[in-house]
């Protein structure tokens, strides 16, 4: 199953339907250190991004959301 | 059936029977005897857990079973997982990170070594040792890794950390601020990750969490010449075993050994695949 990942504005995190999307609730996704922004990932489009309920700020394969996740703004140091 | 016998060859169908010892009588016209029968369970290994490197992880509520000092003192512990990396594999298993705060152990993939830490109850206050076999990714490799449990400022020197039942030849220490002994905190355990970041993107197989510290004929037991094995055979300080995947059903991946369940946060019931060690 290819996954498509998007990143979002937190202040959209309301409008997330997590029935649509991999993530299992608001309480377990993964924000941006400065907890700015988060991702999501889906099989099929949710309605929420089809209707532009929510604008991504950015879509990207699973390949370069794993790139985009090893950076100082989403890598928390270990300490 | 308890214990099904063929009527035609009188030979024990294994397949048709249920997992039991039990007490089978021969009969003849020239007396009787006894004998006994175990029927076991074949130990199998089709599955592991595919996490993906950006929110996949397993979430264990906070237990007593994984905690290993109570702030005064440690206690011995080990822990052993197959794993597969893909790029940048990071948390393997933790308890540590923030909401619900608490700082207790982590063993990770940094610089592609293994690396355990420690924490007396903060960020900055912790005992660390990495090896120095290179992760080579997309190969399994067992990683299993011992603390005796000494406490102090030089606990990490009581930390051992095997790959592919051999210990590392060199390790490479550190630590910052005073340490004297883990706390026992609330925080969850996590499987792929820690801090609910630092995700692992690859494979996990077999988890097994221990209350002792393995010695080598421990290690080389679960290591099994590189062949999964059943685990609560081994030894009797296994608290917490995850198969991940095999005889599990979507969200839930069953401790076969305590009561502690883990439960597949983020993730889809296809990420349980059929690729293992």
């Amino acid at each position: 199953m290819i996954l498509t990942y998007q990143i979002i504005n937190i202040s959209d995190l309301n409008n997330i339907d997590f029935t649509q999307v991999c993530e299992t609730s608001a309480e377990t996704i993964r924000k941006s250190v400065d907890e700015t922004l988060f991702t999501i990932k889906w099989a099929t489009e949710p309605t929420f991004i089809t209707d532009g309920t929510v604008t991504p700020v950015q879509t990207l394969s699973h390949q370069n959301c794993v790139i985009l996740m090893s950076t100082p703004e989403w890598q928390p140091n270990e300490e | 059936m308890p214990l099904s016998i063929n009527s035609s060859t009188g030979r024990i169908d294994t397949s048709a029977s249920t997992v039991g010892t039990y007490t089978v009588t021969y009969t003849t016209s020239e007396g009787s005897a006894t004998t006994q029968v175990t029927i076991q369970d074949c130990f199998t290994n089709t599955k592991s857990l595919s996490f993906d490197g950006v929110d996949d992880r397993l979430q264990i509520a906070d237990s007593n079973t994984f905690s290993f000092g109570n702030g005064t003192s440690d206690s011995p512990f080990s822990v052993s997982a197959w794993i597969k990396t893909e790029t940048n594999g990071k948390g393997i298993i933790s308890k540590w990170g923030g909401n619900p705060s608490g700082y207790e152990w982590i063993i990770f993939i940094v610089n592609n070594v293994v690396r355990v830490a420690l924490y007396d109850a903060h960020p900055s206050h912790n005992q660390r040792r990495e090896g120095n076999t290179t992760v080579t990714t997309g190969e399994w490799i067992n990683v299993i890794v011992t603390y005796d449990g000494r406490g102090g400022s030089n606990a990490n020197q009581g930390i051992k950390i095997y790959i592919n039942g051999e210990e590392e030849s060199s390790y490479t220490d550190s630590g910052a601020g005073t340490y004297v002994a883990m706390h026992n905190t609330t925080r969850p355990v996590q499987i792929g990750a820690y801090n609910t970041a630092a995700n692992f993107n690859g494979n996990i197989d077999e988890v097994g969490v221990y209350n002792a510290q393995l010695n080598q004929n421990g290690v080389n037991a679960v290591y099994n010449n590189g062949s999964p094995t059943d685990l609560s055979a081994i030894t009797t300080s296994l608290v917490a075993w995850y198969r991940m995947g095999d005889d599990d059903t979507f969200p839930t991946i069953t401790d076969n050994k305590g009561s502690n369940d883990a439960t597949m946060t983020n993730m889809a019931s296809n990420d349980i695949v059929n690729d293992t060690p």
